[in-house]
């Protein structure tokens, strides 16, 4: 059977200036939306851009931003809404014991999927990185997750038509964030129990969480709360979203066997932080080396009935004397 | 000679605290002409830690800000990251003339330090690293980063050169990583006026235990200077000191006063989200308590229980000092 084609796409981070605190400016200057479409309209495999709500350079209007993608050959991807870029969420957002900083995020995402309804099959990202705490005895954990839950209920509510993915991240910018690991994030989920609340797994953030990402995908996709990925690369301490495959090669490859197992039908988010490199020819080397994995995953996936009887008799050698044969 | 300790402050923690999430900061730019009262304003504060040319270019208004302040200077450390010319590297860039801009103004700073009466140039090589496998010859970099350390200290003999060290960030790899690395380093420099900077922080990101770093350091008398800060041992999130990691820095001023340190301690932190001012307070309290902890600490009744490699003793005979 044919393998899936990957849905790549990726959003406006990729032409980010890199700031970061030892160089706030950053390392470059912004490039103008179109000519931001341009380039991906030449990248061969890229069906999509990711717009960031209400800070990006997206069109006020959803259907002037459909057809301004169309005329670059682009789908609209999963829409981002920025609600940690700003020092009033310093914090938190969904979480704050703030009302009136909770009040406010909760417009804002409500904003953003009165946006998104007006783009077939769009879905709205959220990730909140500022809700968490960064010393002991700094946060009340009871009453934060109790506002988290009631916060996205709030919002599902809004138009259970449009779904609302959550990305989990260990750390950065806070020290502890509460949505830390896909079991809690799977916890979210059951807490807030709304079928239009999803999940992201950004492949950068469960190496840092010291996760397996093919388990992750097994688990998310039990619970149908798998609906996009992220694909980038670290050293498993921090999240420079390095470029996809240039560190770890097995978890990588896994992977994507394993999106092809669950059929997944998602977006794939290509995400890499640039700032020391040329941010398109970076772009063109991950989506090189995307697709170089994929191949590799197709290879083996042509195997998966002999290489699911080794898992069941936990003949992991065998498995690997297949595998690496038929990549190297 | 027991421990001797003076307290610093490091301007740059009233720079608006930035990260790649909130470039332009989660505080209000402080007006640069008040950084100083603000660290004057610091509880028990002795001096100001700055950097050339980020915190001051002209020398003489410098010393005049600072002798109305009352404030001496624990170090001065030359600017050589924070823009995006040095994204390859500075002293060790391959690109010659960015190699020359960095010694040239590592110099200056070395100058400056000397007529602010500074006896330490704090060289932190953030940016000369590398992100990925296969990117960087590091073998030309290591022998580059040799001569270029000691043309600087060449300058001066008057002035030690100590050696920053940390394992990340902004590179996901520096070259200069872990305590051993600078020890060798200085060591390679054939200098006597090259030391290496402890920055308490980094060492927990190299998974070190700083007490014991700090005395091999100081065994070869290579620990020049001190900078406090604190983490969760995985990032560079520059807390309060001890906020995180208790006994590490309790065995650590306890070492640091058996072999007699006798210089600064500069706090190097960064309070995001915290008042700046009563962040550094609370951050010379906390020092000033375990300090005043370790100096109740019998040495030679210690000794006797370390010689046995007793660690249920040494265990009891803090908990009962500590919580009587």
């Amino acid at each position: 059977m044919a393998s899936k084609k990957l849905k790549l796409y990726t959003g406006e981070w990729s032409f980010y200036h890199f700031g970061e605190r030892f160089v706030p400016h950053g390392y470059f200057n912004n490039i103008p939306i179109d000519e931001q479409l341009a380039v991906l309209s030449k990248i061969e495999g890229l069906e999509g851009f990711g717009p960031i709500f209400p800070t990006g350079t997206h069109t006020n209007d959803p259907h002037n931003f459909i057809k301004l993608l169309n005329n670059y050959n682009l789908k609209v991807g999963p829409i981002l809404v920025d609600h940690y870029g700003d020092k009033k969420w310093r914090n938190g957002s969904l979480s704050s014991c703030d009302e009136k900083v909770r009040r406010e995020c909760i417009k804002l995402i409500k904003d953003a999927m009165d946006y998104a309804a007006e783009i077939p099959g769009s879905i709205v990202e959220t990730w909140p990185g500022q809700d968490g705490y960064d010393y002991a005895f700094q946060t009340d954990y009871i009453s934060s997750w109790k506002y988290l839950v009631e916060s996205y209920q709030e919002i599902c509510e809004h138009n259970p038509k449009v779904k609302v993915a959550v990305e989990f991240k260990r750390k950065e910018p806070r020290q502890k964030i509460f949505i830390c690991d896909v079991g809690t994030m799977i916890m979210l989920f059951q807490d807030v129990g709304m079928d239009n609340l999803t999940g992201i797994l950004d492949t950068g953030h469960a190496f840092m969480s010291h996760e397996s990402l093919a388990e992750d995908i097994a688990l998310l996709d039990q619970y149908n709360k798998l609906d996009i990925v992220h694909l980038n690369d670290n050293y498993r301490d921090a999240d420079p979203d390095l470029i996809f495959g240039t560190c770890i090669l097995w978890e990588n490859l896994e992977m994507l066997y394993y999106l092809d197992k669950v059929n997944f039908e998602g977006w794939h988010e290509i995400e890499f932080g640039a700032p020391k490199e040329d941010r398109i020819k970076s772009l063109r080397l991950a989506v090189n080396m995307i697709l170089k994995y994929k191949e590799l995953a197709d290879r083996i996936a042509e195997h998966s009935h002999e290489i699911d009887n080794n898992l069941k008799r936990y003949h992991y050698a065998d498995n690997m004397n297949l595998i690496s044969d038929l990549i190297f | 000679m027991p421990l001797n300790l003076k307290y610093a402050i490091e301007a740059s923690v009233f720079w608006p605290p930035a990260d790649r999430v909130v470039p332009e900061g989660y505080k209000n730019q402080v007006n640069e002409a008040d950084i100083y009262k603000f660290v004057k304003s610091v509880d028990g504060v002795d001096g100001v830690e700055l950097y050339y040319p980020y915190d001051f270019t002209d020398i003489k208004e410098m010393r005049k800000i600072l002798t109305n302040e009352g404030l001496q200077v624990s170090a001065v450390g030359p600017g050589i990251w924070s823009d995006a010319k040095w994204k390859n590297g500075s002293v060790t860039s391959f690109d010659e003339t960015i190699r020359k801009e960095a010694l040239d103004i590592s110099k200056q700073a070395m100058y400056a330090a000397s007529e602010l009466g500074a006896e330490i140039l704090t060289l932190w090589l953030g940016q000369d690293g590398y992100d990925y496998y296969f990117q960087t010859d590091y073998q030309r970099k290591w022998d580059m980063v040799v001569e270029s350390v000691r043309e600087i200290a060449s300058v001066n003999e008057g002035i030690t050169v100590g050696i920053e060290y940390k394992p990340k960030e902004p590179r996901t790899h520096q070259i200069i990583s872990n305590a051993s690395k600078a020890l060798k380093l200085s060591i390679d420099t054939a200098m006597e006026n090259v030391g290496v900077i402890m920055d308490i922080g980094h060492s927990f990101i190299a998974e070190e235990n700083p007490a014991e770093e700090a005395v091999y350091l100081m065994n070869h008398k290579r620990l020049a200077h001190l900078h406090s800060n604190d983490n969760y041992g995985d990032w560079d999130y520059d807390m309060i000191p001890a906020s995180v990691h208790f006994w590490e820095n309790i065995e650590i001023f306890y070492w640091l006063n058996k072999l007699g340190y006798n210089g600064w301690i500069n706090f190097d932190i960064c309070p995001f989200r915290e008042d700046s001012v009563k962040a550094c307070s609370l951050s010379i309290k906390h020092t000033k308590k375990i300090v005043d902890f370790i100096k109740k600490i019998d040495i030679s009744a210690f000794d006797s229980i370390m010689k046995e490699n007793d660690a249920l003793a040494a265990q009891e005979y803090l908990w009962n000092l500590l919580f009587k």
